[in-house]
């Protein structure tokens, strides 16, 4: 899996520059960091909702693995959207004139980092393994349940000079050929490099947690 | 089933008058928040004060401050409500006593009386303080009624995680302020229309958005409030 994500990744940046012709509308070739962007952004949120359904799991059959899975996704999680708040604010800076105007998607993804942020916060000032696992796990899922309005409603409710690029308000795709063949191929780029991370990550999170229990 | 429901709303009313008979003993969350939003207004109108600001952005303005005072004073204050149970070892006295359903829902009212209150108190000094004058009175209250339930459902929830954690007093406002941001930026926009315009058509939005958030909070709350305190 890992020689074909590094073949992938490679021939999504060679689409990403080669392939995709300029697009009308932008300043530039900016519109190109759409590749880079929304991917990172979209693999942010799918961290966080499997870490919801992994602190679910913890609470339900008390299983370390779940919590390790899940701390190993939020950090992760962390990671890429500083990436998407990065990529963000250059193509913020480059087609509106600067970096940071407070956009609701923004605020959307500054709050996503705070809540990742509490969460290891949260983590690092309990002691006790079950009981950081057991509160955690609660935190994750608390916020998960109010995260819809950060992701779905502010973003859609306030104006915004985001733009649609993918799908409209109205439900369409609003990419065609090959734009959104790029752009697909680097969304499964993205997602195999998280999925990457993320097994390495845990796994050695679960290896160190059983060495911990064999030494007690 | 109906003498469970009076069951439960006779052990919700004890758990409330338990807090209201404890806080007065002690006056600690009403002296400190009272103190708080009073010495937070006390800067703001000693450091903007009510003419540096021009006439259009006021209420926006002012809004965002008074909102902002009354979630830094509800941090100080609300988070209390388990801390002290911890602090005063009467955890497990508590745990024996009720069910988890009734103490969360008996410290959830005291916290939104408490705050309502204490914002009830705040707003018109505010108002005099700076020469903020609220145009749709009605409307300003109701925004200010529903963002302080979702602000104390969200605290009394998050303070029984914090009581179970070491750094209490740094935790709970890093813990809240994400999850109540965009409660905040809500009612924020919400107030600041009420109190500029006569106009009452963003009324029904904001209502809306408040009030499912506020649901979804307390939902949450009820449902994982168990795993929480019976760690």
């Amino acid at each position: 899996m890992i020689y074909f994500a590094f073949f992938w990744v490679a021939f999504s940046i060679v689409l990403s520059f080669l392939y995709a012709p300029p697009a009308e509308g932008f300043k530039g070739e900016s519109y190109r960091i759409v590749f880079y962007h929304v991917p990172v952004a979209w693999v942010s949120v799918l961290a966080f909702f499997l870490s919801a359904y992994n602190s679910f799991m913890y609470l339900k059959k008390k299983d370390y693995l779940y919590d390790i899975k899940s701390k190993s996704l939020i950090s992760l999680g962390l990671l890429f959207s500083i990436l998407a708040t990065i990529s963000g604010a250059i193509f913020a800076k480059i087609e509106w004139g600067a970096y940071w105007n407070w956009d609701p998607r923004q605020i959307s993804i500054t709050l996503l980092l705070f809540i990742y942020s509490a969460y290891l916060i949260l983590r690092s000032s309990i002691e006790n393994p079950r009981r950081r696992a057991n509160l955690s796990s609660v935190y994750a899922l608390f916020s998960f349940f109010l995260v819809p309005f950060l992701v779905f409603v502010i973003p859609r409710v306030y104006f915004s000079l985001h733009p649609d690029l993918i799908i409209s308000s109205k439900g369409k795709i609003q990419m065609f050929g090959p734009i959104l063949h790029t752009f697909l191929a680097n969304l499964i780029s993205f997602t195999l490099i998280f999925l990457l991370i993320y097994k390495i990550d845990w796994k050695i999170d679960y290896e160190i947690y059983k060495k911990e229990m064999s030494d007690e | 089933m109906e003498t469970n429901q009076l069951n439960l709303a006779n052990k919700i009313i004890l758990i409330f008058s338990k807090e209201l008979k404890s806080e007065w003993r002690s006056k600690v969350s009403i002296n400190s928040i009272v103190l708080f939003s009073v010495v937070t207004l006390v800067l703001i109108s000693y450091s903007i004060g009510p003419y540096k600001i021009d006439e259009n952005s006021k209420s926006d303005v002012f809004s965002a401050l008074l909102m902002l005072s009354l979630f830094f004073s509800s941090s100080i204050g609300l988070s209390r409500v388990f801390v002290k149970e911890v602090e005063q070892k009467t955890e497990i006295t508590l745990k024996i006593s009720s069910d988890p359903l009734s103490i969360f829902l008996g410290k959830f009212l005291f916290n939104f009386i408490l705050i309502f209150g204490i914002s009830i108190i705040i707003t018109p000094l505010f108002c005099i303080l700076m020469e903020f004058f609220i145009k749709n009175l009605c409307l300003f209250l109701s925004i200010m009624f529903i963002s302080m339930l979702g602000l104390s459902i969200v605290s009394t929830f998050i303070s029984a995680i914090v009581s179970k954690a070491s750094m209490k007093g740094a935790l709970f406002p890093i813990l809240t302020f994400p999850i109540l941001m965009p409660l905040i930026l809500e009612s924020t926009k919400a107030l600041s229309l009420s109190a500029s315009s006569e106009d009452k058509s963003f009324f029904l939005q904001s209502f809306l958005i408040l009030i499912s958030y506020s649901g979804i909070a307390f939902f949450g709350s009820i449902i994982l409030f168990e795993k929480v305190w019976k760690e």
